[in-house]
């Protein structure tokens, strides 16, 4: 009967899945009335709960542990705080960001309950107290006007904290960027640096008057990437190389810049490539992972293994096994999800974090003042290149460059920063938002698109 | 909520402050916060491009490549469909149970192989490992496609689900025919047709019984003679003059006059400071190129092949298929040709008459005849024909697909006349028959220096419409055209006689 219930719930959970991201797509579409917005948005919250239900009825009725009935209690009131209280207090805030976020979080959750409830309720604590803290950051992001001024310092705050952990950081997973902090707390500094980096490059490029200036911000964010590529860490490099570029574009509107950023980026790659053994291992596992399987090509090899076998609707929650893909409860989660969930399910989750990322572009259209503007395109650019380094490399689209899912996968570092990089999308959407009904010049860009 | 309202009382003269800070400066006016929302319209839709490019990978990822993926042995999740599905079946093209899972007295699941041994390289195991077809289709006899109530209705009452069965091309019936005439030599027999690419038979010896796998394991990986490789796919030799038939080709492609070719065979020539002789020294007198194949004349290639361009030759090996990891669904090895371009002179004599450190598969033998037997194209070898689920609907089917062009169509049409040649009027006379035509290649490969020699026999029947290429190897069985062509006859017989030609 159990087994009939996972079954019949796999397709519940799909279909509860498509309708929520449909529905964050039609949110965008057409002019649409602010009661009908405001509607579609209390459904996404009915769709939320049911399917956060279902995933927590099945992992329930197949274990009869309290526990997993506790922590779902946990997660509800968390869930309410955020998507019923937090609209109250701030009420410009973006509501779909808002619902996409606790989605998110809420698979995340889900998976690792399966994978590991310690985890689970770790990875919950440090959510519930990073949130309790981001639900200030939007009063001071309007509050604090000096902001754009501090170029200098958050260039070397964050060169400063990347040079510590160049120089006192320990080894996990072949990359040398974590901090020990007691014995089983390590914290991830490289994850607050890309904030820090975020605030630094818009800071710097919306004051840059000339040309020179140009050329001292590409300096340091060159070391900035050239630290990040000794430290072994791939994924961060490429992020920050990726975010520097955009805002660059942004800022300058020149596509000659583009063009010889990326220029210079791919003969710094086939450089790396050739130089760096770690570079080449892991392109060596993403061109043939199976010729080796027993060395570097094992953890793409299960990846797939587990993906394939999931098929399009999975095998069901508690039905796979994820936990024979190594770093399955971190960068591997979208493994999971794919073989327990299914590949629909994997299709929708990137679907709602493009969703996510069209939120956070539209914001940066809106709002006024270009520091403004370039900080909410970083953060943007942050997030879903992260997402696409992350399911990429595990769907081997691209070589494994060891970066976590935002929000859905185990890491206390990672996690935190991205509430953090929220909190800050938050209070700048809520700056837009109070522009958008006195400023008249940006309802006939709102026409023009 | 009241320390709220009073912030955003203060807000306007917040916003008056920037507003001025970018309407002060004369580099920044309107017009280009405007052409930043431009850059930023762009880069989204580059991001969006990504991710689409990202979904149809994995769209195609699960429709067209995970299926061969999660087949691989290496993938642990099929051990736990055990528990939940009875292995299916595996069924031949006559539609008789090659594996099936059965109720032992105590009632354990036993996989129950019928045939015992003469399957058993092909078929494989399901224990210790898994070989042949139940290692590469373990994800597919694992997989139930059961009509769905039936899957509810085990669902309920705990019972575990029929797998889905697998139809390969086998014929029992030529298989036998292939078993039995290989007796008890080592050796190979394939069987393919070549305008599918469909495998009929494929035996290999010595050979085991797979119903007693477990308790013969360790015996069976101890013995000395490698029971467990499959000598047609695995098994590694020197083509000897079967290779004859790429060295003539080789000469075709150089010398538009072939016709022409002519030489005195006196039983040995002095070549490249090389003595070769004709096999048992036999002097074939006058020959041109038909009769030197016809006849297996080493001195006349010697002579023809010596002094062919290395580069082309290697090259001509390698669309044979030399060199290549051939795709079949059970395991195999590349054959190996090591000839470049800077090769001594002095190794070619052997080369050109398939000795040397050249080495062939069978498997690789019979597609170069299926390459000349198909107007020079190699179909990809095949063993599952489809798969059905336990209520006989098809799930999938296997489709036959061009694998290699590997000759002009001139090219294999000249080979095959010189081949009939072998069998009218040279050393595979011993299958000259009323009832079919048959073109193919002798070979008796040296393999140490006492002149012990492998019998090869590969070839086609029914020349003008090929509907059968055979590929024969007899281990240390001394002359091809006696001890492997009856070999070949007799499977060519059983098709016949079986009317598997219609």
């Amino acid at each position: 009967m159990v087994s009939l219930i996972t079954i019949v719930s796999k397709y519940l959970i799909l279909i509860l899945c498509l309708i929520y991201t449909l529905s964050s797509f039609t949110v965008f579409l057409g002019n649409k009335s602010t009661e009908r917005i405001t509607d579609i948005l209390d459904n996404q919250v009915w769709y939320l709960f049911t399917f956060h239900f279902v995933c927590y009825f099945v992992l329930f009725i197949q274990t009869w542990e309290l526990n997993v009935l506790f922590f779902f209690a946990a997660q509800i009131v968390f869930f309410e705080a955020i998507m019923l209280i937090y609209p109250k207090i701030y009420k410009r805030c973006s509501r779909k960001m808002l619902n996409n976020m606790c989605f998110l979080l809420g698979i995340g959750f889900i998976m690792l309950t399966r994978l590991s409830f310690d985890l689970a309720v770790k990875q919950f604590i440090i959510v519930a107290a990073s949130f309790l803290i981001t639900a200030l950051i939007p009063l001071c992001i309007e509050k604090m006007t000096f902001l754009n001024k501090l170029g200098w310092v958050y260039a070397m705050s964050g060169f400063g904290i990347l040079l510590v952990v160049l120089f006192f950081g320990s080894n996990i997973h072949g990359s040398t960027n974590w901090i020990k902090i007691t014995e089983n707390f390590y914290f991830q500094p490289s994850e607050i640096v890309k904030i820090i980096f975020v605030f630094f490059v818009a800071s710097m490029l919306s004051k840059a008057k000339e040309f020179n200036d140009l050329i001292k911000v590409t300096v340091i964010a060159a070391l900035y990437v050239c630290v990040l590529v000794v430290e072994k860490d791939l994924g961060a490099a490429l992020l920050f190389f990726m975010i520097y570029m955009m805002m660059l574009y942004a800022a300058t509107a020149k596509l000659i810049y583009l063009l010889a950023g990326f220029g210079s980026g791919a003969i710094a790659s086939i450089g790396a490539y050739f130089i760096f053994n770690h570079v080449k291992e892991r392109v060596m596992a993403w061109k043939d992972p199976f010729a080796i399987i027993d060395g570097k090509g094992y953890q793409i090899c299960q990846s797939l293994f587990a993906i394939g076998t999931g098929g399009w609707f999975g095998l069901g929650l508690n039905q796979g096994r994820p936990t024979d893909v190594p770093i399955y409860e971190s960068d591997f989660i979208f493994s999971g999800i794919c073989e327990e969930f299914g590949v629909l399910f994997a299709l929708c989750v990137i679907l709602i974090c493009i969703s996510m990322f069209l939120s956070i572009m539209q914001i940066s259209t809106r709002i006024k003042g270009l520091f403004y503007k370039l900080l909410c395109l970083g953060f943007g650019i942050c997030y879903i290149f992260q997402v696409f380094l992350n399911v990429g490399g595990v769907t081997k689209f691209i070589p494994l460059t060891g970066v976590t899912l935002p929000l859905v996968s185990y890491g206390g570092t990672s996690v935190a920063c991205t509430m953090l990089m929220f909190g800050i999308i938050q209070g700048l959407y809520m700056i837009s938002n109070r522009k958008e009904v006195k400023d008249d010049g940006v309802l006939e860009e709102k026409a023009e698109r | 909520m009241a320390f709220w309202k009073k912030k955003q009382k203060d807000n306007p003269q917040i916003e008056e402050e920037q507003f001025l800070q970018y309407e002060e400066r004369p580099e920044r006016p309107r017009k280009k916060r405007k052409k930043a929302n431009r850059q930023i319209l762009q880069i989204t839709y580059i991001f969006v491009m990504l991710f689409l490019a990202l979904i149809g990978y994995m769209v195609k990822f699960i429709i067209v490549d995970s299926s061969g993926v999660i087949a691989n042995s290496h993938n642990k999740r099929q051990s736990a469909f055990a528990e939940k599905v009875v292995r299916g079946r595996i069924i031949s093209s006559n539609d008789k149970v090659l594996a099936q899972t059965v109720l032992d007295s105590s009632g354990n699941e036993q996989r129950d192989y019928p045939y015992g041994k003469m399957f058993a390289h092909v078929v494989g195991f399901d224990k210790n490992g898994r070989s042949g077809l139940e290692g590469s289709y373990n994800y597919q006899l694992l997989t139930s496609n059961a009509n769905l109530f039936m899957q509810v209705v085990n669902l309920i009452k705990g019972d575990k689900n029929n797998g889905d069965d697998l139809y390969t091309t086998l014929d029992t019936r030529l298989q036998k025919a292939a078993y039995e005439a290989l007796g008890d030599q080592d050796g190979a027999v394939i069987a393919i047709d070549p305008s599918t690419g469909k495998v009929l038979a494929m035996v290999s010896k010595p050979d085991f019984d797979p119903n007693y796998i477990e308790s013969e394991w360790s015996r069976l990986n101890a013995s000395s003679d490698s029971v467990l490789i499959n000598r047609a796919t695995q098994g590694l030799y020197p083509p000897g003059s079967t290779f004859k038939m790429i060295t003539a080709l080789e000469y075709i492609r150089e010398n538009k006059n072939y016709d022409d070719f002519s030489y005195q065979c006196t039983s040995s020539i002095i070549k490249n400071s090389n003595k070769i002789s004709c096999y048992h020294g036999t002097a074939h007198g006058t020959v041109n190129l038909k009769q030197a194949i016809a006849k297996s004349c080493n001195t006349a290639f010697v002579e023809l092949g010596s002094d062919l361009n290395k580069g082309n030759l290697k090259e001509l090996a390698e669309d044979l298929l030399f060199n290549k990891k051939i795709p079949i669904d059970v395991s195999n090895k590349k054959s190996s040709f090591k000839v470049t371009k800077k090769t001594d002179k002095s190794l070619m004599p052997q080369i050109v008459i398939g000795q040397g450190d050249t080495l062939i598969t069978p498997l690789n033998n019979a597609l170069i005849m299926c390459a000349i037997a198909n107007k020079g194209v190699i179909m990809k070898p095949y063993l599952a024909d489809h798969i059905e689920n336990y209520n006989g609907g098809t799930i999938k089917e296997y489709k036959s697909t061009e694998y290699a062009e590997a000759l002009s169509s001139d090219e294999a049409d000249t080979m095959k006349e010189m081949l009939t040649a072998v069998i009218s009027d040279g050393t595979g006379s011993v299958l000259k028959t009323s009832q079919y035509t048959v073109a193919g290649k002798t070979g008796s490969a040296e393999y140490n220096s006492n002149k012990d020699s492998h019998a090869w026999f590969v070839g086609m029947s029914n020349v003008d419409d090929p509907d059968l290429v055979v590929s024969v190897l007899v281990e240390d069985g001394g002359s091809g055209g006696q001890s492997a062509a009856p070999i070949a006859k007799r499977v060519f017989d059983s098709y016949y006689n079986n009317e598997l030609n219609q």
